[in-house]
């Protein structure tokens, strides 16, 4: 299988938090869901994969290159979409064109219009008086014109509403149907990676807790409830986020130790969000 | 070469529309001035260049433009050689333009009429301090100004406008106050001794010394910040 971005061990320090050995690969040709709580560490990943944040240690490569070696080569192919308007408020769309399409050698300005058309953004107003969707759809429009082949979008639906969130998705969706091309998507919003993508990487508290296929995700966890005196202890010792209420408890399992429990447990499968929410349930109980 | 050029260029697109009006404002007071007290006047608002260009550091902060700076095929390196650039091309065009105001308005002789006394002053001192002259000390002094300013900005931030802008002037009196004290020389007078022996020995040769010096020193001010560029993250 061929990788469009590998992450080795990749290690950052900051005072207050720090990212530990993150691995994870991209196939190319897919769409990998960055998944974590706030402050897990996922904007961090992306701006050490842009170098904008320096890392301590570990290797990112990025169509087989260097990010930070080969760095003009890796960011002509790459787009970036963040969480919030990253050009100056003041300019218009064609003065966001101007300033940025001499940068990339593969820049099709007729995509850029058809796509601002598209997109129904208003050429004539300053971008800082843009809706949150229009600025959105701006970087997406900036990230569809210069033909990348790996787009990273930083939390992009954030603070959206549903029908932007849709519309952002079937973009992705159209993007991601060319085999070239590959998504990274880092959310919180788990309904949006449910639904389009391939892979699922989760973080925790600045560490990989599971890279692989979103199916396989899907169907690796049950959310187990019941009264905790029937739980056996095996089974407590395997439990994630473990948390016993007035009325019982609940917790996270491996579905391959679902067949152990007993009949008084009842168990269904954990979604995205259950995966989550156990996970940082987990984590603080550790500290 | 041309990744800086670009990044120049993007520099310009980003300040023209907070800069132009501030910039023009100012610089048709002492042009006012020039015309009407000393022709000298009309020279100084090429000082004003690196104010204008300040708020590069503010909108860069404000709408943490690190963020497309990182997305772009563009090395740190380059993005502070083509913030200083920028001075060196926009303080330039601004010089050619006082230059040929100030000559104007040397001609025209409006400030004569209307101010005698700096007339006679101007008379005298032009027959050694001569338009160029004064333009290309101004640019330089303007590019030690900005070079400093543009750098502690670049060490503490923009928010700490206040301490680049102070900071610069503390760091050039501070440091002629302490090679006066220390080594007993008054640096105003030597760098005048200088400047006067380089002229007395080619007019060109002081040109090239002062311009391509300052443009220098903007690079050499360009290449420490990158290390702080790269060391803030930015």
């Amino acid at each position: 299988m061929e990788y469009i971005m590998k992450i080795e061990n990749l290690c950052k320090r900051y005072k207050a938090f720090s990212l530990k050995n993150i691995s994870f690969s991209l196939p190319k040709g897919y769409i990998m869901g960055f998944v974590g709580q706030n402050g897990s560490g996922k904007t961090t990943t992306i701006r050490s994969i842009l170098g904008i944040a320096n890392k301590d240690s570990g290797n990112i490569e990025v169509f087989g290159l260097d990010n930070l070696k080969d760095y003009r080569e890796v960011k002509q192919r790459i787009s970036v979409v963040f969480d919030s308007l990253c050009y100056p408020p003041h300019l218009k769309i064609k003065e966001v064109e101007a300033m940025l399409k001499s940068f990339y050698d593969k820049w099709d300005t007729e995509e850029f219009h058809r796509l601002i058309k598209k997109f129904k953004l208003h050429e004539k107003e300053k971008i800082g008086k843009f809706s949150k969707g229009m600025r959105m759809k701006l970087m997406v429009a900036v990230a569809l014109s210069h033909k990348a082949e790996l787009i990273i979008l930083d939390e992009p639906t954030s603070g959206l509403d549903p029908v932007a969130r849709d519309e952002l998705l079937d973009i992705l969706s159209e993007y991601i149907s060319d085999e070239n091309n590959s998504i990274l998507f880092s959310t919180h919003i788990t309904a949006d990676l449910e639904r389009i993508a391939d892979y699922v990487t989760v973080l925790n508290d600045g560490e990989v807790w599971y890279t692989g296929t979103k199916d396989e995700l899907m169907e690796k966890f049950v959310v187990i409830k019941g009264d905790a005196d029937d739980l056996p202890d095996e089974i407590f010792k395997k439990t994630i986020g473990f948390h016993n209420y007035r009325n019982g408890f609940e917790a996270m399992l491996d579905a391959e130790n679902a067949k152990e429990l007993p009949e008084e447990i009842e168990y269904e499968k954990a979604n995205m969000d259950d995966i989550l929410i156990y996970v940082a349930k987990e984590s603080a109980k550790n500290e | 070469m041309s990744e800086i050029l670009k990044l120049v260029k993007m520099d310009l697109a980003v300040i023209k529309n907070k800069s132009v009006l501030p910039l023009v404002f100012f610089a048709a007071i002492y042009i006012f001035l020039g015309y009407f007290i000393i022709p000298y006047a009309v020279l100084v608002p090429v000082m004003f260049v690196g104010l204008a260009l300040q708020p590069l550091f503010t909108i860069d902060e404000q709408n943490d433009l690190s963020r497309l700076y990182g997305s772009l095929p563009v090395s740190r390196r380059n993005r502070a050689i083509a913030r200083f650039m920028t001075v060196a091309v926009f303080t330039a065009i601004a010089l050619v333009i006082t230059i040929m105001l100030a000559y104007h308005s040397a001609e025209v002789g409006w400030y004569k009429e209307y101010n005698k006394e700096m007339a006679e002053v101007y008379a005298y001192w032009s027959k050694e301090i001569t338009i160029p002259i004064l333009a290309c000390f101004i640019y330089m002094l303007t590019c030690l100004m900005v070079g400093i300013q543009f750098t502690l900005l670049y060490i503490f931030g923009a928010s700490k406008e206040i301490v680049a802008i102070i900071g610069a002037f503390v760091i050039i009196i501070g440091g002629m106050l302490a090679v006066t004290l220390v080594f007993g020389i008054n640096i105003v007078d030597k760098i005048a001794e200088v400047l006067g022996n380089l002229m007395a020995k080619s007019e060109m040769l002081f040109y090239i010394v002062l311009y391509s010096g300052s443009v220098l020193f903007l690079l050499l001010c360009a290449l420490i910040s990158s290390i702080f560029i790269k060391k803030r993250e930015i």
